[in-house]
């Protein structure tokens, strides 16, 4: 697809079109546009999901309104499917096995027909919506921006490189979890150096964290994570929720360390224990050899 | 008798584990009395709702004397000490049922049972003693809640300042395994102790907190 072609469809997309009876019979008609632009929408979707933004389109729109449902019904059936794996994953309830962790992700993956798409949209022709050279209103006013798409490729890759849900995924917060794991995927920075194949994409990241505070990184790798963590506020705010766990942790021991009265008499008792023959035959103080040493 | 008590009690350990080998009983007393807080402690965060601590804790040092003997390189008594203590923690654990606590992290430190310990410490205001009593409760509660695994790892980490590699020699398992214990041990308890921890001072004591340059913001609310 040429990149005037998408523009039409952005524009379109974005109730900016100067001909949008045409723009429709294009979609309506031509299969290739029908699924680029059904990826728009799946796009801003995701992209809307994760930024937390208003919806993109007019959802009174009747073509929209049918693509919200079915789109909707399928997002619900995958989540059922999650659901599902999750829940047999976990052994949470008895559950038939159906789809395994990478046939959830595949099935993901072909739902939304749009990777290899996603990927050429985000690696050439929108690039072109962030040159100020292009004059053009609906792009420079659009609410499917640069940001949102560059969310919409990390999810992408994220899909494309088949995202597992790790074998000994904590089952504490099961979402809690999922969304550390998405989320870990875009803080490459923290990852440990030396991890294992078999650790999940958060393990990597909660162990480059856990090994920064502890101390237990190289000075170059310290200096990346220090910078990273000056520029990521998410980031920051683990890292620091984390040191004060740790100096608690070290505070709550040192005060049980502490307690001297539990160790008044250890060694009297100990020595009771150990040499009780020796209990009424005087002074143990003295340096003599001890069977058994 | 006090001076060559004292004289014991400065001794490194690798001379005095020489000694304990050789059969001198001043050299066990020292290394009991320079241990035993270390290990009864880490009893104590291992199993913090066993009531027999201190009987633990001598059974430990009975298994170091009569093992001491076997102990080829003296230089290693802390890692062995610790496997003993460890494998002494497998072996009860595996004795008695374990019981699940059940006990609210929201809960207030009114409402704490007869278990609770108290930490007295006068240096400190009213309002830090309240935190610490509290902040020392939830932790406990926390730690008991861990999987044993991942208590284990993250008592020689904190309460031993043992170094990764240090714990994997203890344990006897792979670095990765001890690393990636130590991370998730704090991705739990980081998630049951948020609430506490926030409510921690912004200032922090670690070493390693040290170790970040730059200016946080001002606003950053934890």
């Amino acid at each position: 697809m040429k990149f005037h072609e998408l523009e039409k469809l952005s524009e379109y997309f974005d109730g900016e079109s100067n001909n949008p009876d045409e723009v429709k019979e294009l979609i309506e008609k031509n299969e290739k546009f029908k699924k680029v632009f059904n990826n728009f929408s799946k796009l801003s979707l995701l992209a809307k999901q994760e930024l937390g933004t208003e919806k993109v389109i007019n959802d009174n729109d009747p073509v929209f309104t049918n693509f919200w449902t079915q789109l909707n019904e399928e997002l619900e059936l995958q989540e059922k499917q999650l659901s599902k794996i999750l829940k047999q994953s976990f052994n949470l309830d008895n559950v038939t096995q159906e789809f395994t962790n990478i046939d959830l992700w595949n099935n993901i993956e072909k739902k939304l027909e749009a990777n290899d798409r996603i990927e050429a949209i985000n690696n050439s022709e929108i690039k072109a919506y962030d040159n100020s050279s292009i004059q053009n209103n609906s792009t420079s006013s659009s609410k499917l921006s640069t940001a949102q798409f560059n969310t919409s490729s990390n999810l992408s890759a994220l899909l494309k490189n088949g995202f597992e849900l790790p074998q000994n995924i904590d089952s504490l917060d099961i979402w809690t979890d999922i969304n550390q794991e998405l989320d870990s995927q875009f803080h490459e920075e923290m990852f440990s150096e030396n991890s294992s194949k078999d650790w999940s994409i958060k393990e990597k990241f909660f162990v480059g964290l856990s090994e920064f505070i502890d101390g237990e990184v190289s000075s170059t790798k310290a200096q990346l994570i220090n910078d990273h963590i000056l520029a990521c506020s998410s980031c920051r705010k683990l890292y620091l929720s984390f040191s004060k766990l740790k100096s608690a942790l070290k505070q709550s021991f040192c005060l049980d360390l502490n307690q001297e009265e539990r160790y008044r008499n250890f060694w009297n008792d100990l020595e009771d224990k150990l040499f009780p023959e020796e209990k009424y035959q005087g002074n143990s103080d003295n340096v003599k050899k001890v069977e058994g040493l | 008798m006090v001076s060559q008590k004292s004289f014991y009690l400065e001794m490194p350990d690798t001379e005095l584990v020489i000694k304990c080998q050789a059969g001198e009983r001043l050299a066990l007393e020292a290394l009991v009395k320079r241990y035993q807080k270390i290990v009864f402690s880490m009893l104590y965060q291992l199993a913090p709702d066993w009531h027999d601590i201190a009987d633990l804790s001598q059974e430990v040092f009975i298994r170091v004397y009569r093992h001491i003997g076997s102990l080829r390189n003296p230089k290693t008594f802390r890692a062995w000490l610790n496997q003993i203590t460890i494998n002494l923690f497998y072996d009860e654990l595996r004795k008695r049922p374990r019981k699940v606590s059940t006990i609210s992290l929201d809960r207030g430190v009114d409402d704490e049972d007869d278990t609770t310990r108290e930490f007295p410490d006068l240096s400190q205001g009213p309002d830090e003693l309240v935190l610490n009593q509290e902040l020392a409760t939830f932790i406990r509660q926390a730690m008991d809640q861990l999987p044993e695994q991942f208590r284990v790892v993250i008592v020689l980490r904190e309460l031993q300042g043992l170094s990764y590699e240090e714990i994997a020699e203890s344990l006897g398992c792979e670095l990765g395994t001890v690393k990636s214990r130590i991370a998730r041990a704090r991705a739990r308890l980081q998630i049951m102790l948020k609430s506490y921890v926030e409510k921690l001072p912004k200032k922090l004591s670690t070493k390693q907190n040290n170790k970040i340059s730059g200016t946080f913001s001002s606003s950053l609310t934890l």
